[in-house]
C-alpha cells in the first residue's frame, strides 16, 4: 500500500488540509532522493512523518474544515475547534492514535518521544476534548 | 434509532470525511514492512482496502486509456456524479482561508487535467529540441497518484504538482523514476539547459491551462482543452 495516503492523513492534524499534501510531498521527494536511508527502516511512514515535520513549514494555525452537522451528524460541531486548540503534541498524538490507528509505539517513534509520554498526551488530549464538548459526556446523539 | 459515539470514534469519522480515500489512509505506518500485528478488525479492513485499491487502480487505468484514446471528449464528466463514482464520503465545505479548487473531482477528471498539462509541456520541450520523458502510467498510478483528488483540495495542490516534477528545483524536473533516469543521463550542462527550457514550458502550459498554481481552474474548459490536446 502506498505510503503517501497514510502520510497525508497523519499530517492533517499538524499541518492542516492545505499543508499536509505539501508536507507529505516534501517528505516523499526526500525519500526518493535518499532511498538508501529508508529502505531498511521498519516503519518508513513514521520516519517520513518526522521528515515531513522537519522539512515543511508549519502554519501558525493549521486549518481543518469544520463539520457541517447536516453532513456528519455524528460528529459534534465543536470537535474540530477543540482539537485545533490542543497543544501540538497532544493533537498529533490523539490524531495518530485514534484517527489514524497507529500504535503507541509507532506514534512514539514518529514523534520521538517515549511510549508512556504518548499515553499521557492522548489521555490529556481526550480529557481536554471532553471538557470542551462538555454536556455531551464525550459523546453525542446521532441520527 | 439513537446511538452514542465516543470522541475517539468521532475523530475517526471526521478523519475519514476529510480524507476521501479513508480506508487506504488508516492503519499502521509500518504496514507492508512487517506483519500486521494490528487490531483484529484491521484484517477485515485490509481486505476491503485491497479491493478498493484494485478497483481504483483499474478505474484509473481505464481513465488513462480513455483520455489517451480521446474517448474522454465524448463523455464529458459530470462533477455531480463524482461522489457516486468515487464512492467516498461527501466533501466538506472549505474554510474561509483555504483556496477553492473548483470541483469535487473524480480521479478521471483530475487525470485529464494532468495529462493535458504533461502533453503541453512535452510538446513545448520537443519544439525546443529537448527530449521530455513523461511519467509512465504505472508511475502515475503506483508512485505518484497525484491525480487522485483530495476531497477538499482536489488536484490543485502545489505538492501534487511538485511531486510530478513540474515545480520543484531540487528535483530538476525529474518527478518520477523514469524522469529521474533520463535526467541522470544528461550532462550537467545539458541538465541546466533542459531545466531552463522545462521551466519555460511549464509556464507555457500553466498559461494555457489557466491559473493552475492558484487553484482557480475552470474545470470544464481544461478538460476540453485536455481532450483537444490529446487528440493532437
Amino acid at each position: 500500500m502506498a505510503a503517501r495516503p497514510r502520510l497525508v492523513r497523519a499530517l492533517l492534524a499538524v499541518r492542516g488540509v492545505a499543508g499536509a499534501e505539501d508536507a507529505a510531498s516534501e517528505a516523499i521527494a526526500w525519500g526518493w532522493e535518499h532511498g538508501d536511508r529508508i529502505i531498511d527502516i521498519e516503519n518508513p511512514v513514521g520516519y517520513l512523518y518526522r521528515v515531513a515535520l522537519t522539512r515543511s513549514e508549519a502554519r501558525k494555525t493549521p486549518i481543518l474544515p469544520r463539520v457541517p452537522p447536516a453532513l456528519m451528524p455524528e460528529v459534534e460541531p465543536g470537535l474540530v475547534p477543540a482539537l485545533m486548540a490542543l497543544p501540538e503534541r497532544q493533537r498529533a498524538a490523539v490524531w495518530l492514535v485514534h484517527a489514524c490507528e497507529w500504535s503507541y509505539s509507532e506514534v512514539a517513534e514518529a514523534l520521538e518521544i517515549g511510549t508512556s509520554t504518548v499515553g499521557t498526551h492522548v489521555t490529556r488530549a481526550l480529557a481536554a476534548l471532553r471538557e470542551a464538548l462538555e454536556g455531551d459526556d464525550g459523546s453525542m446523539e446521532a441520527m | 434509532m439513537t446511538q452514542k459515539i465516543s470522541i475517539e470514534e468521532q475523530l475517526r469519522h471526521y478523519a475519514d470525511a476529510v480524507d476521501p480515500s479513508s480506508s487506504a489512509r488508516t492503519g499502521s505506518p509500518a504496514q507492508g514492512r512487517r506483519g500486521p500485528g494490528l487490531r483484529t478488525t484491521w484484517f477485515a479492513a485490509a481486505a476491503a482496502v485491497v479491493i478498493l485499491i484494485a478497483g481504483v487502480a483499474l478505474a484509473q487505468r481505464d481513465a488513462v486509456q480513455q483520455v489517451e484514446s480521446g474517448d474522454f471528449a465524448q463523455q464529458p464528466p459530470d462533477p455531480s456524479d463524482g461522489a457516486e463514482r468515487t464512492d467516498g464520503p461527501l466533501p466538506l465545505p472549505l474554510p474561509d482561508d483555504v483556496p477553492a479548487t473548483g470541483d469535487w473531482r473524480t480521479p478521471q477528471d483530475s487525470l485529464a487535467v494532468l495529462l493535458a498539462y504533461s502533453e503541453l509541456v512535452g510538446e513545448c520541450m520537443e519544439d525546443q529540441g529537448f527530449n521530455y520523458v513523461s511519467p509512465t502510467d504505472q508511475e502515475r498510478i503506483e508512485l505518484v497518484g497525484s491525480w487522485q483528488p483530495h476531497g477538499i483540495l482536489g488536484i490543485g495542490t502545489e505538492g501534487a504538482a511538485r511531486l510530478l516534477g513540474y515545480q520543484d528545483h531540487r528535483w530538476g524536473g525529474a518527478g518520477s523514476p523514469s524522469q529521474a533516469v533520463a535526467w541522470q543521463a544528461l550532462t550537467p550542462e545539458a541538465r541546466e539547459s533542459d531545466f531552463a527550457a522545462l521551466r519555460d514550458c511549464q509556464g507555457f502550459a500553466e498559461s494555457q491551462l489557466g491559473d493552475y498554481q492558484s487553484k482557480e481552474i475552470e474545470f470544464d474548459e481544461i478538460l476540453q482543452f485536455g481532450a483537444d490536446g490529446t487528440q493532437g
